[in-house]
Formats: C-alpha cells, sequence, structure tokens
C-alpha cells in the first residue's frame, strides 16, 4: 500500500465517522462539524486515489483548492444562519428533532 | 440521544466506510492520463507552475463560479448582519463583539501589518511558478483583516463604503470581463490567446486576490452581535 | 520504513482528532480538536506532494474555519437567550 492509498482510506474513515456523527447529532454546530470533516475526507480520497501509483496530479489538487474555498463560504454563511437562527428562537437544534 | 437514533447512525456510518472503501480500494483507473496532456500544454499556459495553469488557465471557468459563490456568500452575510443602530451615527462608533484589546495584540498586528500585506504579494506573484497563487495570498489579506478587527481597531461596519464594494466586486467582474472579452476575439469563453495568457493571468489573479481577502475578511466580519434579538 | 511510521502516526491522528472534534462533550474543545485536525491535514496535503493545498487548508480550512467557529461559541456563550414564546 502506498502513502496515497493510506491516505484515501483514512479520507474513507474520515466521511463514514463524519457521516454517522452527522446522523447522531442534532446541535447545528456539531453538524457544521461534522459536514466539514465529511468534506475534507472527500478531498482526501480524491487526491489520494488519483495520485496512489502515479506522479503527483496537478489537477484534482486544484479541484480540492477550489473545494476548500467554497467549504469556508458554505460554512460561513451556515454561521450567521445559525446565529440568527440562535438570536431569533434561543435555540440550537431545528424544531422537528426535538422528539426525538 | 434514544437509542433508534444511536444505533442507525452507527449502522449507516459502517455501511459507508465498507461502501466507500470497497470503492476506493477496487479502483480501476481510466485509460487516459490527463496529467500527461496537462505537462503538454504547460508551455503555451503562461505561467509555469501546474496548478495556477489548471486553475486559471485549463479550467478556469471552476475558478470563476468559485468567485461567484464567495461573492454571494458574502453578499448574502452582509444581508443577513445588524443594521447599524439608530443612534450610531458617526461610522467610528461600532465597537466589535469579539475585541481582545491588550497592548501585545494591538502592537502585534502594527508590526505585522507591512509583513503581511508584503507576504500576500510575495505568495501572488510566486505562484506562476511555484506553490502559491491568487487563494493563498487571499488568505493572508484575510488573516490580516481580523487580526486587525480582533485587535480592538474601531472601524466602521463592514462593507459601509464604495471602495469596500468595488473590492468586493472587483474579483469577480474582472474575472468575467476577461472571459467575456474573449468572445468578443472570436475565441471561446476564457480562451486567453497564448501569448498574452502570463500577463492575463497575473492581473487576474490580482484582482482575485483583493477580492479574496475582502471577502473572506466580510464572512468573519459579518456575524451578528450579541443582544440582536430582531430577526 | 520511517516514512511509513509517520503516515501511519498521522493518518491515525488525523482520525482521532477529528473522532474529538465530532463527539466531545464540550463544544469548544470539539472546535479546537477541529482546528488540529485541519493543521494535521495541512501535514497530510505536504505528503500527498500538495504544498499549495496544505497552504490553503492551514490558512483557510484550518486558521479562518477556526477563527468562524470559535467566534460563533463565543457568541452562543454570551448572547442571553431570548424568552421562547
Amino acid at each position: 500500500m502506498s502513502a496515497e492509498l493510506w491516505y484515501a482510506l483514512v479520507g474513507v474513515v474520515l466521511v463514514a465517522a463524519a457521516f454517522g456523527a452527522f446522523m447522531a447529532h442534532t446541535h447545528l454546530l456539531r453538524r457544521l462539524l461534522a459536514f466539514n470533516i465529511m468534506g475534507t475526507g472527500c478531498f482526501l480520497i480524491l487526491v489520494g486515489l488519483a495520485q496512489h501509483e502515479r506522479a503527483p496530479d496537478p489537477i484534482p489538487q486544484a479541484l480540492v483548492l477550489t473545494g476548500i474555498v467554497v467549504a469556508v463560504a458554505s460554512t460561513a454563511l451556515a454561521l450567521i444562519l445559525f446565529r440568527r437562527w440562535f438570536a431569533a428562537t434561543g435555540r440550537t437544534t431545528l424544531p422537528e428533532e426535538d422528539d426525538g | 440521544m434514544n437509542r433508534a437514533r444511536a444505533f442507525a447512525s452507527g449502522a449507516l456510518s459502517v455501511g459507508m466506510a465498507v461502501m466507500l472503501g470497497s470503492a476506493v480500494l477496487t479502483r480501476e483507473f481510466p485509460p487516459f492520463d490527463l496529467a500527461v496532456d496537462l505537462a503538454e500544454g504547460i508551455p503555451r499556459s503562461g505561467v509555469a507552475h501546474p496548478i495556477t495553469a489548471v486553475l486559471l488557465q485549463f479550467r478556469s471557468y471552476d475558478t470563476l463560479l468559485e468567485i461567484a459563490v464567495l461573492l454571494v456568500a458574502v453578499v448574502v452575510a452582509l444581508a443577513l448582519r445588524d443594521p447599524t443602530p439608530a443612534d450610531e451615527s458617526s461610522p467610528e462608533s461600532v465597537i466589535l463583539d469579539s475585541v481582545i484589546n491588550t497592548p501585545v495584540l494591538t502592537s502585534l498586528t502594527m508590526t505585522l501589518l507591512p509583513l503581511m500585506t508584503m507576504t500576500a504579494v510575495y505568495l501572488l506573484w510566486a505562484g506562476a511558478f511555484q506553490p502559491g497563487g491568487a487563494f493563498q495570498a487571499g488568505a493572508v489579506l484575510a488573516a490580516l483583516g481580523v487580526l486587525w478587527r480582533v485587535s480592538g481597531r474601531r472601524t466602521g461596519p463592514f462593507a459601509a463604503n464604495r471602495w469596500s464594494h468595488v473590492a468586493l466586486l472587483a474579483g469577480f467582474a474582472g474575472f468575467l470581463a476577461a472571459a467575456t472579452t474573449t468572445l468578443l476575439f472570436g475565441r471561446p469563453l476564457l480562451a486567453w490567446p497564448s501569448s498574452y495568457a502570463g500577463a492575463i493571468i497575473v492581473a487576474i489573479e490580482t484582482v482575485l486576490t483583493v477580492s479574496i481577502g475582502i471577502s473572506l475578511l466580510g464572512l468573519f466580519a459579518s456575524a451578528p452581535a450579541p443582544g440582536d434579538e430582531r430577526v | 520504513m520511517l516514512t511509513m511510521l509517520f503516515d501511519a502516526l498521522l493518518g491515525l491522528g488525523l482520525v482521532v482528532a477529528a473522532l474529538g472534534a465530532l463527539w466531545s462533550r464540550d463544544l469548544f474543545r470539539a472546535v479546537v480538536l477541529f482546528i488540529v485536525f485541519g493543521l494535521l491535514v495541512a501535514l497530510a496535503w505536504i505528503r500527498l506532494q500538495a504544498p499549495d493545498v496544505a497552504l490553503a487548508e492551514a490558512a483557510i480550512g484550518a486558521g479562518l474555519t477556526g477563527a468562524l467557529l470559535l467566534d460563533a461559541i463565543g457568541h452562543l456563550r454570551r448572547t442571553p437567550r431570548p424568552e421562547k414564546s
């Protein structure tokens, strides 16, 4: 197993763990953290798989670069929406989550 | 959380791991290798660094849309920020929520201001032939802006004046203008002519850096302040 | 051999930091572990021969996202919750 495949598998574990946490948690900030970790895991899979037994490939690296910027933009927006929601209702979960 | 939810999440997690893991381990590579085509195309792309070439020459459409996404996020963030209270008539009187007003941080910020600006300009220029480029330089500028705001400098509300609007829009507008100008010359969208490609890419990266820095700072600075119960 | 050990430890550290960020009881600790996770991912990008991505991940992924999350958590603590109608 090359280093790149190892990191791709680490990415798989990250995606799976973060997906489970996303489903399990109801607190919106924890879901946001899980979403970010899922995204990072996807990036690791993308680059790790593309460079396994091949030369460093600039195309998936450029795609990941774009992905990181888009991820921070959506995280920032989600945080602003969350703070608006919290200021309006005082809750950190969505209403339909309350009934178990 | 109740047991049903915990069990379901665990099962989904394990299922995802098995699915993705088997997909990763039984991969098949496509018969072509894009990296080879890329290496052949670098000399006529205008820049020496392959990532910059991919971002601004070969897949410039993705970068254009990414800047658009960033702009949309900043616009929504600005739309959702709390309106300036009516009694704060002078723009300098906004005191920020997350301020750490210590002498160390203040003097550090003043020392770092020229250094980080220089670092950002160097990263932008170096992106043509080594790791660097518009995004990294923009991130350094955004970090500088965050330091500036957190260290207690009194600033007006973010994006209150025309120049910040110009800075926010310049990246996307400049990129879009350059992209559509190629149409006027009979070339496809975003197809830079080989002889000018280097200069065009550096110019676009410059406005992109400014825009990315201001946009990322705007995303940080547009968070609502405490006590703002108005929706 | 040494690089294999480094990769193994880094991968393990990534998973442990991510699990801590996902499942910490204290939200502040979760965000701090998320920042740690971001910096370790930057190291992983270096090992994957992607220095541009490492720069961007460290600055934007760990730095700016961490600052945004810490700001949000501080705001959560400081805001008195309004009356629920």
